[in-house]
């Protein structure tokens, strides 16, 4: 549509035309833009706290999951110190409970003996048979403990460290001992018992020792156990790559023939 | 005006109103203030109307200043936010409605019609149309947008830009015809 003439002369006049605004439009107009750049400037601070807020949070949560990774690691160590420590714990308390039933046994043998050995004196043949029929039923006795400590060796082996098996069988000897002396009539006196409970608690005291100063390597458990594991998949996938790769070839040579 | 033989080159004052200096942003507004407000009161019939839609445009020039690139010039850029800010100050104050009537667009219409008319009296013509002839009409014939840009601005169709046109001029001539009679009798 072509503009019309007259629409050129008023485009012209409305052209040239000025409206002078107010004197106070200015002043409404620098007022709004002042108070527009105070607000940016507060919404910038806004967000400058949200950031910092944001970034602040994230920092926490990094530290604390770290940190709880950490307490997590921590606590399955410890979990594994209270699991070693108790069986730990068991084992010499088995040992224990053998060691007093045996000194016990050593101890009423021996006040058996003193007993026999006053009878022997005082009535040297009556008593004899007596004598001789109560060590017989110590000798029993010793040596249900001493099957009794046998048996328990095992689970010994396997809660503790295999010193204890040499503990064992010094407790064997010790019994060995006693019974062969028992055989051979022999008179114990209290010095040598003595000695012998000195011995035994000096053993069971290193004993003692020695299980809780070995050092045990948790980390080094753990991850074994962890190679083990993951060999053991590993393994079983190399194992279905196989039997793929097989049964692939055997029906590749099939349609061969 | 002595501010703004200071300021004589508007690239200057453009730059330093980018940094947010009042200062220059005042010469700026005091340069296009009264082209803008003239503007402004082509679509707007009150003249206080038309200042508030020009201080909201000349609002928008300076915090939106940072994207003009010195590409094209600015009186355009500004004029440009004025009719805009218009039409939306319009919108906000009715609802502007377009006549979507059928009209033969390619009826001839009078092109001797004696337009030694004062520009006051031109604009009491233009307020004397309705809304939506008006924009379309400013917006053509003065401002010199095309029907498509008319369309878009005014999210209204081709046709109706150009229907409204053809009834706005229609309008205008049979105005300015009985403007001139009472005139000359009067005379």
């Amino acid at each position: 549509m072509a503009p019309v003439k007259f629409e050129e002369d008023m485009k012209d006049k409305l052209e040239k035309r000025t409206l002078q605004p107010s004197a106070k439009s200015w002043n409404t107009l620098s007022q709004r833009l002042d108070n527009h750049e105070k607000k940016n400037t507060k919404l910038g601070f806004f967000w400058l706290t949200v950031a910092a807020s944001i970034v602040g949070v994230l920092l926490v949560y990094t530290v604390f999951f770290s940190t709880k990774t950490n307490s997590n690691t921590n606590t399955i160590l410890v979990e594994d110190n209270t699991e070693i420590d108790t069986l730990t714990i068991k084992a010499p308390k088995q040992i224990l409970e053998a060691i007093k039933q045996d000194v016990v046994t050593k101890t009423e043998e021996t006040e058996i003996k003193k007993q026999t050995n006053n009878k022997t004196l005082k009535k040297p043949q009556a008593l004899n048979n007596v004598a001789s029929n109560t060590i017989q039923t110590v000798k029993e006795k010793t040596k249900t403990v001493v099957t009794n400590i046998k048996i328990k060796e095992p689970i010994l082996i396997n809660n503790s460290s295999v010193k204890n098996e040499a503990l064992v069988a010094n407790i064997d000897n010790q019994t060995n001992s006693i019974t062969t002396g028992k055989n051979k009539n022999s008179l114990v006196t209290d010095h040598e018992i003595n000695v012998l409970l000195a011995k035994a608690t000096q053993d069971i005291a290193l004993q003692k020792t020695k299980s809780k100063t070995i050092p045990l390597d948790y980390n080094g458990l753990l991850i074994d156990v962890e190679d083990d594991l993951n060999e053991s998949v590993r393994d079983k996938m190399l194992k279905v790559v196989k039997k793929g790769y097989e049964s692939l070839r055997e029906s590749v040579a099939e349609r061969n023939e | 005006m002595k501010v703004i033989q200071l300021y004589k080159n508007e690239t200057k004052l453009i730059k330093r109103a980018q940094k947010n200096n009042r200062e220059a942003q005042h010469v700026l507004y005091e340069l296009h203030a009264p082209k803008m407000l003239s503007v402004c009161r082509y679509y707007i019939k009150d003249l206080q109307h038309a200042e508030e839609a020009m201080l909201n445009g000349f609002f928008k020039v300076f915090t939106n200043i940072k994207n003009f690139k010195n590409e094209g010039s600015f009186e355009g850029w500004v004029r440009r936010i004025m009719v805009r800010e218009s039409i939306s100050f319009l919108r906000q104050q009715k609802n502007i409605e377009f006549a979507t009537e059928d009209v033969d667009i390619k009826q001839d219409y009078s092109n001797n019609i004696n337009t030694e008319i004062e520009v006051e009296h031109l604009q009491k013509l233009i307020d004397k149309l309705p809304e939506g002839y008006r924009m379309v009409f400013v917006m053509y014939a003065i401002e010199g947008y095309k029907h498509s840009e008319i369309a878009a601005l005014l999210n209204i169709n081709e046709g109706t830009s150009k229907s409204q046109l053809f009834k706005a001029r229609k309008m205008l001539q049979q105005d300015i015809k009985t403007f001139n009679t009472s005139s000359y009798g009067t005379s």
